[in-house]
């Protein structure tokens, strides 16, 4: 796991929430990271431009949507 | 009131409710006649010593009893006839020449927003707290909004997708899922939702305030200027409402802490 999409997208989140620990099943909303609805969006769209793709929106509906799953859908699993 | 003036109160609603298809202009009057007297008899929803501290005017209070009672009507008839029975009551002129952001707030008739966003001529797509009153058509698509964060942050990323393709979008900004914003509206603090203002700071699409206002039993659906910010947009709404007293809803008083 330890690419560059995966570097990414730690990098994105931990300029966010500095000091914690990424791991793959870590949660990005409540019970994790804790991010509200718009820095949800805003981590997306870091990521979107980032990698430069498409994300679904249906992503972030996914309960407890995790750092994996996020990873998951830039590398279009 | 005792139990049974509040039944034949509720009674007497309901009844409006049958022929507000059929008869708008007698069941829209009878019932701002009816919440004005209910109004005066009871002295609540809303108090007149309430209203003397937001406007310093006691005498709005029967007015705006009479306006959320014909909201009260307004409603009933949706969930009876659709919107349907609405459609032909309201009067909108406003015409954008692109997308937009359309902030709603609990003043007026609300619930007849939409029928005036399906003649924008442009894909709209409707924010809404709860669940739907009526069958959208289109170019009105209607989307309720979840209670979790991330299916919330679906819906602002389809929002901001929608604005992206020249849709626009319309929701409530006083109406507060999560974290707020304070802002200070009429000398009280009023929590605005951060969606709409992350929405034109991704887009880059303008906020316009879009209300609708009885006129007699008819409704006129109007959109204001631009909204910068969320100060901004409370600094628009207690204009809006120092103009229009009579305009506050229940619903926002209710905000208004």
């Amino acid at each position: 796991m330890n690419d560059n999409i995966t570097r990414g997208v730690h990098r994105i989140l931990g300029a966010r929430e500095r000091g914690v620990e990424l791991r793959d099943d870590l949660p990005l909303g409540p019970n994790g990271l804790g991010l509200d609805s718009i820095a949800l969006v805003e981590v997306v769209l870091e990521c979107e431009e980032a990698f430069g793709v498409t994300i679904a929106p249906e992503v972030l509906a996914l309960p407890n949507v995790t750092v994996g799953q996020l990873v998951g859908q830039i590398r279009g699993e | 009131m005792s139990e049974l003036d509040r039944r034949s109160y509720d009674g007497a609603g309901r009844a409006l409710a049958y022929i507000a298809a059929s008869h708008p202009s007698i069941a829209y009057r009878l019932a701002g006649a009816l919440g004005a007297f209910r109004n005066r008899v009871t002295r609540r929803w809303p108090s007149p010593d309430e209203m003397q501290s937001l406007f310093a005017d006691r005498d709005v209070a029967p007015r705006i009893a009479a306006l959320n009672e014909k909201n009260r009507l307004l409603v009933r008839s949706i969930r009876r006839h659709g919107l349907d029975a609405v459609r032909p009551l309201v009067k909108f002129d406003a015409t954008f020449d692109g997308p937009r952001i359309l902030a709603m707030f609990h003043v007026g008739a609300l619930h007849a927003i939409g029928a005036a966003l399906e003649r924008l001529g442009r894909p709209v797509l409707a924010l809404r707290a709860k669940g739907l009153l009526f069958t959208p058509h289109e170019p009105l698509e209607i989307a309720v909004v979840a209670e979790t964060a991330g299916s919330r942050a679906a819906l602002l990323h389809r929002a901001l997708r929608y604005l992206r393709r020249g849709g626009s979008v319309a929701l409530a900004i006083d109406e507060v899922p999560d974290h707020a914003i304070e802002t200070r509206c009429l000398g009280r603090t009023l929590r605005l939702a951060p969606g709409a203002f992350a929405l034109a700071r991704w887009s880059g699409v303008p906020i316009v305030p879009i209300t609708a206002r009885w006129v007699g039993s008819r409704i006129r659906v109007d959109a204001g200027r631009e909204i910068a910010s969320p100060d901004d947009a409370a600094a628009w709404l207690e204009d809006y409402l120092r103009e229009s007293p009579s305009e506050l809803t229940l619903g926002l008083l209710r905000k208004l802490s």
